[in-house]
């Protein structure tokens, strides 16, 4: 049975007020941030782990890790940034997973829908490398109507299943899936003329 | 996964952070895309409620004594259809007989026709196996060239015939060797469906030789780039084989003008045309048996989806609506060889395509309003004098071009007007005289008709200049032996001229104009037909037309006795003799007025069939 998570921001405390609350290095911050986007933060962790236990844990490191991020950090859309940190953590400990072969998850599927977007010959080496294909395809993202790029969104940042992502917006799976194979042909060209070449 | 794999997944991380809120806030529920689906099935409810609501108060009242049949059986014979043991019915059931897994035709949607898994999650879902039954469009025209199988098909290109007997009885296939044949559904509306199938079981022969092309026809993509000639005929082949290969094909074959020039040939949709494949994977049809191909356009997901014995096999983007030719969209089967059958063939739309009325029936070209702006001196003339009231046949079409006249002309050549004051008000006339002009009653079925009356009253102008061609077309003739010499294309017009006045005299004239093959060069030309055509014409009495004022025209088509009496002002003016029926394009014949000048004036134009 698939989880019904709630994406919305809660409306009770502003997104303003927990950053505050962090940089007064105050404990409720954290209280705050799980109240209003803890369920968010397990949706994304769970989708990638599909593992109630790893996702927990993921969920405690995200929030060690805002702590010890806000200050310096001020972030203007803190779900947004939370996501990128529950995200990053999450598949640092599924690749940990896999390399001990053990489970797998949506992401394994999202991941591999990605395969022959990009050559496995192109050297990138470092972080600062795969931050610029990013920001690439950032770049190629803004390229397509907001509907296609929610849609991709949705599935390869957010690892979203298809079925959850047509049932939150109004759309049909098949639709859906009809979207994101087209966005990834697309984006396959448009990384080859980036200079990532297949 | 490997390396790249996650470092792309990685740099996914990286993107913008309005990016990720907009796609929280959708994910949240706060944004709801159209979904294209809900309106058209809103519209089809609201249709049928009304329709429904309509046929239980009206037909009682009116006492309608209306025919029952389907698009999907054959109009003339649909006892036949039902009777037969090949037919699928509605419910999908298989056939008996058919050499055919049928079970690839359930219409559960759970049986081998749901498909694997090839591109997607969850497949995807399949139609149910259904004959056509529903319009098309309010310009649906269907002839018949099966009378066994569920599809009619209105435009035929080369010969083709339903076997009757032996183990393909039942199979429609060609009959016109090596030339490429064409049966399809034409001149439909498709850029409203939500959805196009169609699906046949199909036998190759057992040893397929080079160069064949069999399969479906779609007729779709009119582009910027490709310019749409009338002529031209763009294709999605199922298969193209022979070649060491079997592919499927989607190209178009016709009159491209590209930069300006034009040129006749194949042009291969491709990105430039907003086609782009998906990776094909090799498919082995079977030689010798039936199997069943399908194609799936649905528009609503604008993919185009490809099945084999109910397995689908590729998909399509397509990127858009390919259907943009509004109206002129054709569908049907594809064979340039004879021993190529085709069965159980189906047809169905969906989406907002709905069927409309037969045409208002002339309510202000009453009987009596008939000589109105006549002389009362005028001779009555031999046929009584009533609007055109009963159907050609079931696939006739009706624009309505005029208010006042009786009949109403669904292709116009040219432009054409009705006066609504002055001396000439009711009259038809050509507005466009630089041009040609034609207004036609087209693609209607002639075959059966016995009698075939075209009447009406023309006013010439007082001076008759050089080289005028007025009077009334009939378009007729077109046979095998015909094409052997005279090559027919879709913008060939054979023309009766009661007529043709100008240069010197006025005569009666019979011809086609077109594309003429002559010494396999083709040319556009007039093609006078003679003897050798098989038309005799008897003496000819001269008469001088009368110019400045009205005079009845009438010319009446007598299959039984395979002549053509030409009547002016109701006396017979000539006869022409034909050796056999001309109207042997079944389902594509016309008739209708030519001018090609504006001061040349048509009343009261009468059209009877019986």
């Amino acid at each position: 049975m698939r989880e019904t998570v709630s994406f919305r921001k809660a409306e009770t405390v502003e997104d303003k007020q927990i950053i505050e609350l962090f940089w007064s290095r105050d404990e409720q911050a954290i209280s705050a941030l799980d109240e209003k986007y803890g369920e968010f933060c397990r949706h994304i962790a769970f989708n990638i782990l599909k593992s109630a236990e790893d996702c927990e844990e993921c969920v405690n490191d995200t929030y060690l890790k805002v702590w010890n991020s806000i200050p310096p950090q001020m972030p203007e859309f803190l779900r947004a940034f939370l996501s990128r940190i529950t995200r990053n953590l999450a598949f640092d400990r599924y690749k940990t997973k896999m390399r001990e072969k053990r489970g797998g998850g949506e992401s394994v599927i999202a991941i591999n829908e990605l395969e022959n977007c990009i050559s496995s010959s192109t050297d990138i080496q470092d972080e600062y490398l795969t931050k610029e294909l990013g920001e690439a395809i950032g770049r190629f993202l803004r390229t397509l109507t907001e509907r296609d790029r929610d849609i991709f969104v949705a599935r390869y940042y957010f690892v979203s299943s298809v079925d959850e992502i047509a049932e939150k917006l109004g759309l049909s799976s098949k639709y859906v899936w009809n979207i994101l194979s087209r966005t990834r042909r697309k984006l396959k060209i448009f990384l080859e003329k980036e200079g990532y070449s297949i | 996964m490997n390396r790249r794999d996650e470092k792309l997944f990685d740099a996914i991380g990286y993107i913008d952070s309005d990016i990720i809120e907009s796609a929280a806030d959708a994910l949240s529920g706060k944004k709801k895309y159209k979904k294209p689906v809900v309106l058209w099935r809103q519209m089809i409810a609201a249709a049928v409620i009304i329709t429904l609501l309509a046929a239980v108060v009206l037909i009682p009242i009116l006492n309608l004594d209306l025919p029952v049949w389907t698009f999907g059986n054959s109009p003339d014979h649909p006892e036949d259809v039902e009777k037969d043991p090949c037919y699928n019915d509605i419910e999908g059931k298989p056939n008996p007989e058919g050499p055919i897994d049928n079970e690839s035709n359930d219409s559960s949607g759970d049986g081998p026709n749901k498909g694997p898994d090839v591109d997607s999650e969850e497949g995807v879902p399949d139609l149910p196996y259904e004959p056509f039954t529903a319009p098309l469009s309010s310009s649906n025209i269907y002839g018949t060239i099966t009378e066994i199988n569920a599809l009619t098909f209105d435009n035929v290109w080369g010969a083709w015939e339903v076997i009757t007997e032996g183990e393909n009885a039942g199979a429609v296939h060609s009959v016109a060797g090596k030339g490429a044949c064409i049966a399809v559904i034409n001149n439909v509306d498709l850029t409203k469906a939500q959805k196009v199938t169609i699906s046949a079981d199909i036998a190759l022969p057992s040893k397929f030789s080079g160069n064949n092309s069999v399969g479906f026809v779609m007729d779709v993509w009119a582009t910027e780039d490709f310019y749409w000639e009338k002529e031209s005929c763009s294709y999605y082949y199922l298969y193209h084989s022979g070649r060491e290969n079997i592919e499927t094909f989607i190209g178009k074959w016709g009159v491209a003008t590209i930069k300006g020039e034009k040129t006749y040939g194949w042009n291969d949709f491709n990105e430039s045309h907003g086609l782009k494949t998906n990776e094909e994977e090799g498919l082995e049809f079977a030689y010798g048996q039936f199997f069943n191909l399908k194609a799936v356009w649905d528009l609503e997901y604008e993919v185009l989806s490809l099945y084999y014995n109910g397995v689908l096999t590729q998909t399509i983007d397509l990127e858009g609506n390919p259907f943009v030719n509004q109206g002129n969209n054709a569908c049907g089967l594809r064979s340039n060889r004879d021993d190529v059958y085709f069965k159980n063939i189906n047809l169905i739309v969906e989406g907002d395509v709905t069927a409309e009325a037969t045409p208002e029936e002339g309510k202000e070209n009453k009987p009596e309003d008939k000589y109105e702006d006549l002389p009362e001196d005028k001779p009555p003339v031999d046929i009584p004098y009533i609007p055109f009231t009963a159907p050609l046949s079931t696939s006739t079409v009706y624009g309505i071009t005029t208010e006042k006249n009786a009949l109403t002309f669904d292709d116009l050549w040219g432009a054409w007007e009705v006066i609504t004051e002055g001396e000439h008000e009711g009259a038809l006339h050509l507005t466009s005289e630089s041009m040609t002009g034609l207004a036609l009653i087209n693609n209607v079925d002639f075959t059966k008709a016995k009698n075939v009356t075209l009447s009406a009253d023309i006013m010439l102008p007082e001076k008759a200049s050089m080289g005028n061609d007025v009077g009334f077309v009939m378009n007729m003739w077109i046979s095998p032996e015909d094409d052997q010499y005279f090559h027919w294309t879709d913008d060939s017009v054979s023309y009766f001229y009661c007529f043709n006045t100008g240069f010197g005299k006025n005569n009666c004239m019979i011809g086609k104009w077109g594309e003429t093959k002559s010494e396999l060069k083709y040319k556009k030309g007039l093609h006078t037909f003679e003897k050798a055509d098989g038309v005799v014409e008897s003496e000819v009495e001269k008469a001088d037309f009368k110019y400045g004022e009205y005079f009845n025209l009438k010319a009446v088509w007598d299959a039984e006795n395979h002549s053509l009496a030409v009547y002016c002002d109701g006396q017979l003016y000539t006869t022409i003799d034909f050796d056999s029926n001309p109207f042997t394009n079944e389902g594509d014949n016309a008739c209708g007025l030519r001018a090609n000048r504006g001061d040349v004036y048509f009343k009261n134009i009468n059209l009877i069939v019986e």
